[in-house]
């Protein structure tokens, strides 16, 4: 199997004689070329499984049986032809102009259609291999920049070289230029400066990966019942020779309702197998890298992915912990990142955040400390911590308490009467649940940072730099406005926002007002 | 992405701001909307009790219903029609934009409310927007943008058209966005 180069100087970057990698980069991608031959089937294999085997089945069946099978082929030819045809007329390379180095594609048969972008604005450099493309060592290149919700351009099928290239290109030309770029050096909030070589910051054993599978999947340990049940029966079979017929009636009868336990438990273990091994398929191999370009993260068994961000694009930190993991000393990390998402073509999307599940408290520290800096957590860990109105114990009770148990009440009673009453049990639980959940939930404002944390049994935690507002929404629903509450919803350039539920009007004006003018007269970038 | 506006002191610092002293978003007027989107409003709301109301008398005729029926119908579709006439009037108190020295917010809503506040450094573009029912009336939206992921961040119906483009300039002025536009555009 063919992998990703690992991250780090390739050997064209270190040519015998004075040509500097950067020129040999450019000169290698100077030439307008198409991607390879391979991209016009990765598409077709794309579009065939998108559309799916058993519709095209089907239409087949449906079509060829009337005898359409000409209109079929033709149909399909033409297909081809036009797939074929727009591979042709697809080309990338680099031009220079007084601007600088722009990477620019041409594509359409009838159309002309030219993307140029920037080099110095390119954001990131994203890289996709599925199993064909792992086959052929081939790799889907996705380039973003700032204002792409998805990929600006798209390489369906390069050389991994490639894709090192424009990364490096794009990292030089970002860090030299008069762009401000925070990356290349440190900064003064006390984030470290980036290695020019990828340095790991974290890497996932199948071991850590199957933990945190299982954690996710926690039905999966029901398997030993089955198993139990099972060499209980074999057991029972043996007393049972010598059990009266009384005796078997009664195990006849325990047994359908024992087969019928076991058979829904087998089914819930079996599907919880199956998640199981779809987590360790995506995450398989996790590695999470610094250098220059700032962070990439690997993973992925049969398709690997390698998805790059600068920091600046991180736009927040979400902590995620369940009590399984709380015990194991694991925390789920994910930062989303500006941007993402929307697909240009069928079969791909750019990822909207770096997902690092099973991160140890070490690494967490690092990663926080290189996104956020390093004086993040003491700086939050100092300002003061508010919660949200007491009101919210009364809304989630009657929205998640009352209104469910009344329905059911109402459903019920016609099946069991008065029995039915049982279901508004359900309202003094949900109390107490929305009393924990409204002491859990606090929030915090430092001079960096916005924090949320939330959760009973586990926790959530989202660390916002406040440069990193986007627009701030104040939401009030009939309760809101009854009694005076309002949301502060605080959106980022990536897809997460954080919401400040239910605070008093006032308390949610006063910090709407204070991130938007920290928004206003903070001068750093947000990405 | 470096071009945001400073403070008065011409670069970042980190100063305490009492939030007491910042100026409220809500204590201050929002501007009215166009008369004539509650009109367009009030005359969708029209449009569509009036097809809903042809399309049920049609259904009566076919079937051969009773005069009352008929007249409930009617009457249904009337009363419909003065509650949304009312709500809409509600509605539109409401709506309103504000534009201040360094941002532009939004409001709308009539049962739940909501005020968006975009900081015009951070706005992306601005678009202008004439839907087929907007030209009937006269009137234009303003949409804005940020690098958000969610699509639309701010929309702000019913302006004439002219107000509309002296809103739009007005926020590319005051944001970073021209130099890239211009930039796109060439």
């Amino acid at each position: 199997m063919a992998d990703l180069p690992a991250p780090g100087p390739p050997p064209a970057a270190q040519p015998p004689g004075p040509v500097d990698p950067i020129t040999a980069d450019r000169e290698a991608l100077r030439e307008p070329r198409r991607v390879s031959p391979f991209g016009p089937v990765f598409l077709a294999w794309a579009v065939i499984r998108q559309v799916g085997f058993l519709n095209i089945g089907i239409f087949t069946a449906v079509v060829g049986s009337r005898n359409f099978q000409l209109v079929g082929l033709v149909a399909s030819l033409a297909l081809m032809v036009v797939g074929v045809a727009q591979w042709w007329r697809f080309t990338y390379g680099l031009e220079t102009s007084d601007d600088g180095d722009q990477l620019v594609t041409l594509s359409g048969v009838f159309s002309r259609n030219r993307t140029s972008v920037p080099l110095d604005r390119i954001q990131a450099v994203s890289t996709r291999q599925n199993l064909l493309h792992r086959l052929v060592n081939l790799v889907e290149v996705n380039v973003q920049t700032a204002g792409s919700l998805g990929a600006e351009v798209q390489l369906s099928a390069v050389r991994p070289v490639v894709a090192e290239r424009i990364r490096r290109l794009s990292t030089a030309t970002t860090t030299s230029g008069d762009v401000v770029h925070l990356d290349a050096a440190g900064s003064e909030d006390g984030r470290p400066p980036l290695p020019p070589e990828a340095a790991p910051v974290l890497k996932r054993s199948l071991q850590d990966i199957l933990v945190v599978a299982v954690t996710r999947n926690p039905l999966v340990l029901l398997a030993p019942i089955p198993l139990a049940v099972g060499l209980g029966v074999e057991a029972e079979e043996l007393l049972g020779r010598f059990s009266d017929q009384a005796g078997d009636l009664v195990d006849r009868i325990g047994g359908s309702v024992l087969g019928a336990v076991v058979g829904v438990v087998v089914i819930v273990v079996l599907s919880a197998l199956v998640s199981i091994g779809f987590v360790v398929l995506r995450l398989f191999d996790l590695r999470l890298f610094i250098d220059g370009a700032g962070l990439r993260r690997l993973s992925g068994l049969v398709s690997r992915t390698e998805v790059t961000a600068s920091r600046e694009r991180v736009q927040l930190v979400a902590v995620r912990t369940n009590p399984v993991e709380r015990m194991l000393g694991l925390r789920e990390l994910v930062l989303p990142v500006a941007g993402g998402g929307a697909s240009v073509q069928i079969g791909t999307a750019v990822p909207t955040s770096l997902q690092l599940p099973g991160t140890r408290p070490d690494e967490l520290e690092r990663v926080v400390e290189l996104v956020l800096g390093s004086r993040h957590d003491d700086e939050i860990g100092h300002a003061s911590t508010y919660g949200i109105s007491p009101l919210a114990v009364r809304r989630w009770t009657l929205w998640g308490g009352l209104a469910p148990a009344a329905i059911a009440t109402f459903a019920l009673w016609f099946l069991f009467g008065r029995v039915a009453l049982l279901a508004l049990l359900w309202v003094p639980v949900m109390w107490v649940a929305a009393r924990l959940r409204q002491r859990s939930w606090q929030w915090s404002l430092g001079p960096e940072t916005l924090r949320v944390r939330s959760g009973i049994v586990g926790e959530v935690r989202r660390d916002m730099p406040v440069r990193k507002t986007q627009n701030v929404m104040i939401d009030q629903g009939i309760f809101h406005r009854r009694h005076g509450l309002g949301d502060v919803k605080v959106r980022t350039a990536s897809r997460v926002e954080m919401v400040l539920p239910l605070l008093p009007l006032a308390e949610a004006r006063a910090v709407r007002g204070e991130l938007i003018y920290r928004a206003e007269t903070d001068p750093r970038p947000f990405m | 992405m470096s071009s945001v506006p400073v403070d008065e002191s011409g670069s970042w610092n980190n100063r305490v701001v009492t939030v007491d002293s910042l100026p409220a978003i809500d204590q201050a007027p929002f501007e009215r909307l166009e008369p004539r989107y509650l009109t367009q409003q009030r005359a969708i709301w029209a449009i569509i009790l009036g097809l809903l109301l042809v399309g049920g008398i049609t259904v009566l005729v076919i079937v051969g219903a009773p005069t009352w029926v008929w007249a409930l119908v009617v009457v249904a579709a009337l009363v419909l029609f003065a509650i949304s006439f009312v709500l809409e009037g509600l509605a539109y108190d409401y709506r309103g934009v504000q534009l201040r020295a360094h941002d532009v917010s939004a409001r709308r809503g009539l049962i739940g409310r909501s005020t968006i506040t975009v900081p015009f450094s951070r706005v992306q573009h601005v678009t202008l927007e004439r839907g087929a029912f907007d030209r009937v009336f006269g009137l234009a939206q303003v949409v804005i943008f940020t690098a958000g992921a969610v699509a639309a961040d701010a929309r702000v119906k019913g302006l004439s058209p002219e107000r509309a483009e002296r809103l739009r300039e007005g926020i590319i002025n005051r944001s970073n966005v021209t130099a890239v536009a211009a930039n796109e555009d060439g």
